[in-house]
């Protein structure tokens, strides 16, 4: 009894530092998984909440194609420099443009449309197949490469937003558009560089109602 | 006892000697000092960064040292403290960890020193005084696309990864994923890490090869890598059977790639990033301030189609 | 202790002395600036630690090449149980490490995988070059697969007090691995097991013919060698606020380097912990004073070497004298 005596009062006080200076805190299994959610940004959840408040609301804002296209045509680097987007160091830009337009042709991964405000020369084309690049995040000139000190963020949210873009516009207009038809649509065009063919644009739609 | 004490004497003369050698060296004239803290010397991509960066500065008028952090963040740690304590007016840093190289940028503002990222970010924004950064996750969308285009959208093919800890690494795989995995026809057979190391690719494709003899395509994280495995196709008899894929902008993959022996690969401009971040930190040292915290640099897909404007590190 | 001993003793702390001045000469007031001194003593505090228990190693005639691994893999070890918590889906519970069990968690780790070398040493009976050498392998992988090869950043303000934080005005990192060199001085010299160390890296086979079990002062030295290794890791770790899997490489050669600047013997038996630290700020000096007066890396690199040798022949030549 007298051996262990001490080493029972040892015990006791390593207990008591031990009681306020823990070595670790067990917590269930679901709690920490679900604080560990809630820190890390959400790219598909901000996407979608961009494309409800902030994305939709803009497209009043887009230039409409009668006055863009012929602007491109007539001096494209003064079109560059009033009407596009470019994301840092970069030959590529983004316009972000609205219109309305007759189909003229429907592929397995493309739309044509012939321009039925202003001239009927201009065709643009609405991609319909998988949708890749940064056209969505970056035409309208809404998000701000600052604000995400992770760019993986930054990535996915044009990962999300062309995601929303497939699932969203992509099917309706795939069913609906058929040659002849009239199409409204608002979306971002992104031109590669300077050797790129301007004609027709590329524009990716957020938004496009068949008539 | 004295015989001893002579040679004691001796030795520590030589060292004086070594010491006061070196500081006339350093004693010339007193120019304004920019630090290059790089994160490897041991890849020629990095190199040529570096020596921009270093030449652009000197060009600028000002004192340039490249310090070396052998992709380790303490030694990159120690080469921030030695240089705000030797008195250094800026830093043009390329990062060896994202998160863990913060401390240091934070360190160096503390003490009233700008710090410019080239080419790799740190997740901060409110560290460093601008970013210069290769958009490699874009460039390798791009890469992606490509690829299905010219491999088909059914087949196998290898993945060779980079360091496994370096974020770029993962950027560019999920980058070439995004596109390439939405392909169920296409499979991937392998991924391995060959450490963005020429000799490594060599040794892991070897064994890829071996085990996967139908193999249609290879994508390599950099164009070390790349031409290691391309090496290995060519030993192997099978280079015009697997298309290979890179990513740097490296002089002799480009040279490939217009001889139409590599498929492509995304031209990284660290010439220009390297000139730039001299350029802005000599505009800082003059007074300006506001600069845009991250500026995303284009990767360019090259190709056999564009391959003639790319050369050199950078458009012809 | 003799006069030539006690000069023998003091070699080091006379390169040093020597170093201080020429540079304070050469650089003016850079090198001699509170915040460069300061600079100086926390960017040796790593190696110290290190370098404290290789010259309990080599003073038994040992070696230890696994120090730079484990430190690798205690850091790792240690963030990761406090950044992540330990998840056991087998209870349903995750168990969240606080910075004081996260820091016992490294200490620990470092110490059994320092075990494991005393065991596969006295054993398995294997020279302590390939046991250790094996050992820095096995800490590696260990490092990479905790860390599925990332690593562990963002650790927070309270667990980078270790590394980063001061007392009264003195780094943390300063004031740890200088107390556990006074600790470990005392302890070489004043108890029994560290009268011991020296008797089996003088002579083990006198040694064991005087009754000393042999084999437990392997393990003891080892042990301790590892956990200091996790010492170090820990201070790396906070004060670089990040646990990479590749840290350390190459540690041991730096601190075997300070050992022996030091004037520890490599046979065992001589040396002492106080010439260790001497030997540390010798390398850490000439690391700050080179990179002040603008040398290329390069010749940082050889200038470290030739020291090394210098060091080495001066105390080879003051002991040749003596027989």
């Amino acid at each position: 009894m007298r051996r262990t005596f001490p080493f029972i009062v040892l015990i006791v006080i390593a207990g008591g530092i031990l009681w306020f200076f823990p070595l670790f805190h067990v917590v269930s299994l679901k709690q920490a998984q679900d604080e560990k959610t809630a820190a890390t940004f959400n790219p598909a959840q901000f996407a979608e909440n961009f494309w409800t408040d902030k994305l939709l609301p803009s497209l009043a804002k887009a230039v409409p194609a009668e006055k863009l296209l012929p602007a491109i045509q007539h001096d494209p680097a003064n079109a560059k420099k009033q009407f596009a987007h470019t994301l840092g160091m970069s030959d590529s830009y983004t316009y972000f443009l609205s219109g309305t337009g007759r189909v003229i042709a429907v592929s397995d991964d493309e739309i044509s449309l012939a321009l039925t405000v202003g001239s009927t020369n201009d065709e643009v084309t609405l991609p319909t197949g998988l949708l890749f690049g940064n056209a969505v995040r970056d035409g309208t000139g809404l998000l701000d490469v600052n604000a995400y000190p992770n760019s993986q963020d930054f990535n996915n949210i044009a990962a999300e937003l062309n995601h929303l873009v497939e699932t969203r516009v992509l099917p309706g207009l795939k069913e609906h558009a058929k040659v002849g038809a009239t199409v409204r649509f608002a979306g971002c065009a992104e031109v590669d560089d300077e050797s790129t063919d301007l004609k027709p644009l590329h524009v990716v739609p957020i938004q496009a109602e068949v008539e | 006892m004295k015989n001893y004490l002579t040679k004691l004497a001796s030795t520590l003369a030589m060292a004086l000697m070594a010491f006061t050698a070196f500081s006339t060296h350093a004693a010339d004239a007193p120019k304004t000092k920019i630090a290059v803290v790089i994160s490897t010397l041991n890849n020629p991509w990095f190199v040529v960064l570096a020596e921009t960066a270093k030449a652009r500065a000197t060009e600028l008028g000002y004192d340039a040292t490249i310090f070396d952090s052998q992709n380790d963040t303490a030694k990159e740690a120690a080469h921030f403290e030695n240089l705000i304590a030797g008195g250094y007016k800026a830093v043009l840093f390329n990062p060896t960890d994202a998160n863990g190289s913060v401390a240091n940028v934070l360190k160096a503002k503390a003490a009233g020193v700008p710090v410019f990222c080239i080419d790799r970010e740190i997740n901060a924004t409110n560290a460093a005084t601008s970013q210069m950064l290769s958009d490699s996750y874009s460039g390798c969308v791009a890469l992606g696309q490509y690829f299905v285009k010219t491999v088909g959208t059914e087949g196998q093919y290898a993945e060779l990864l980079g360091i496994v800890g370096d974020n770029n690494t993962w950027n560019r795989s999920k980058g070439f994923h995004s596109v390439v995995d939405r392909f169920p026809g296409l499979k991937m057979v392998a991924q391995q890490s060959a450490d963005f190391d020429r000799a490594k690719g060599l040794e892991v494709f070897e064994a890829i090869l071996q085990k996967n003899p139908d193999l249609k395509a290879v994508f390599c994280g950099n164009d070390a890598m790349a031409m290691g495995a391309y090496q290995a196709l060519v030993a192997a008899g099978k280079d015009k059977q697997v298309k290979v894929f890179g990513f740097d902008g490296a002089d002799d993959v480009v040279k490939l790639i217009a001889e139409g022996k590599i498929a492509a690969t995304g031209m990284q401009f660290p010439k220009l990033m390297a000139q730039k971040a001299a350029e802005y930190a000599d505009e800082y040292l003059k007074g300006k301030r506001d600069f845009q915290q991250k500026i995303p640099v284009k990767v360019d897909l090259v190709t056999p189609a564009n391959v003639g404007k790319y050369g050199d590190f950078g458009k012809k | 202790m003799n006069r030539k001993e006690l000069f023998k003793r003091l070699q080091p702390l006379i390169a040093l002395i020597v170093m201080v001045v020429v540079l304070s000469i050469a650089t003016g007031s850079q090198f001699l600036a509170v915040s460069n001194l300061r600079t100086i003593l926390l960017q040796i505090s790593v190696n110290l630690c290190l370098s404290i228990g290789m010259t309990l190693v080599i003073l038994t005639g040992g070696i230890d090449l696994s120090v730079g691994a484990i430190l690798a893999f205690a850091g790792a070890f240690a963030a990761g149980l406090f950044k992540n918590g330990l998840a056991l889906s087998l209870f349903g519970v995750q168990v969240q490490f606080t910075v004081l069990g996260a820091v016992i968690a490294g200490i620990l780790a470092g110490a059994a995988l320092g075990l494991h070398n005393g065991l596969v040493i006295t054993r398995l009976r294997l020279p302590p070059f390939v046991a250790t050498l094996a050992m820095l392998c096995i800490a590696r992988c260990f490092a990479m697969l905790w860390t599925s090869g990332h690593p562990v950043s963002a650790l927070g303000t309270k667990f980078d007090f270790m590394g980063a934080g001061s007392f009264i005005s003195v780094p943390m990192a300063v004031w740890i691995s200088v107390t556990l060199a006074v600790l470990f001085q005392l302890f070489s010299k004043r108890t029994p097991l560290g009268r011991y160390i020296y008797a089996v890296g003088g002579s083990e086979k006198a040694a064991k013919f005087a009754g000393l079990n042999v084999n437990n002062v392997k393990l003891w030295v080892y042990t301790l060698a590892g956990a200091l290794a996790g010492v170090a890791g820990l201070i790396q770790t906070a004060r670089l606020d990040t646990a990479e899997p590749n840290a350390g490489l190459g540690y041991e050669l730096d601190s075997i380097a300070a050992v022996v600047i030091g004037g520890t013997s490599l046979s065992g038996g001589r040396g002492s912990i106080f010439g260790t630290v001497l030997g540390c700020l010798i390398i850490g000096v000439l690391n700050n004073g080179l990179v002040l007066l603008g040398v290329s890396p390069f010749w940082q690199l050889g200038i470290k070497g030739y020291v090394i040798i210098a060091a080495v022949a001066i105390d080879n030549m003051s002991s040749r004298k003596q027989e």
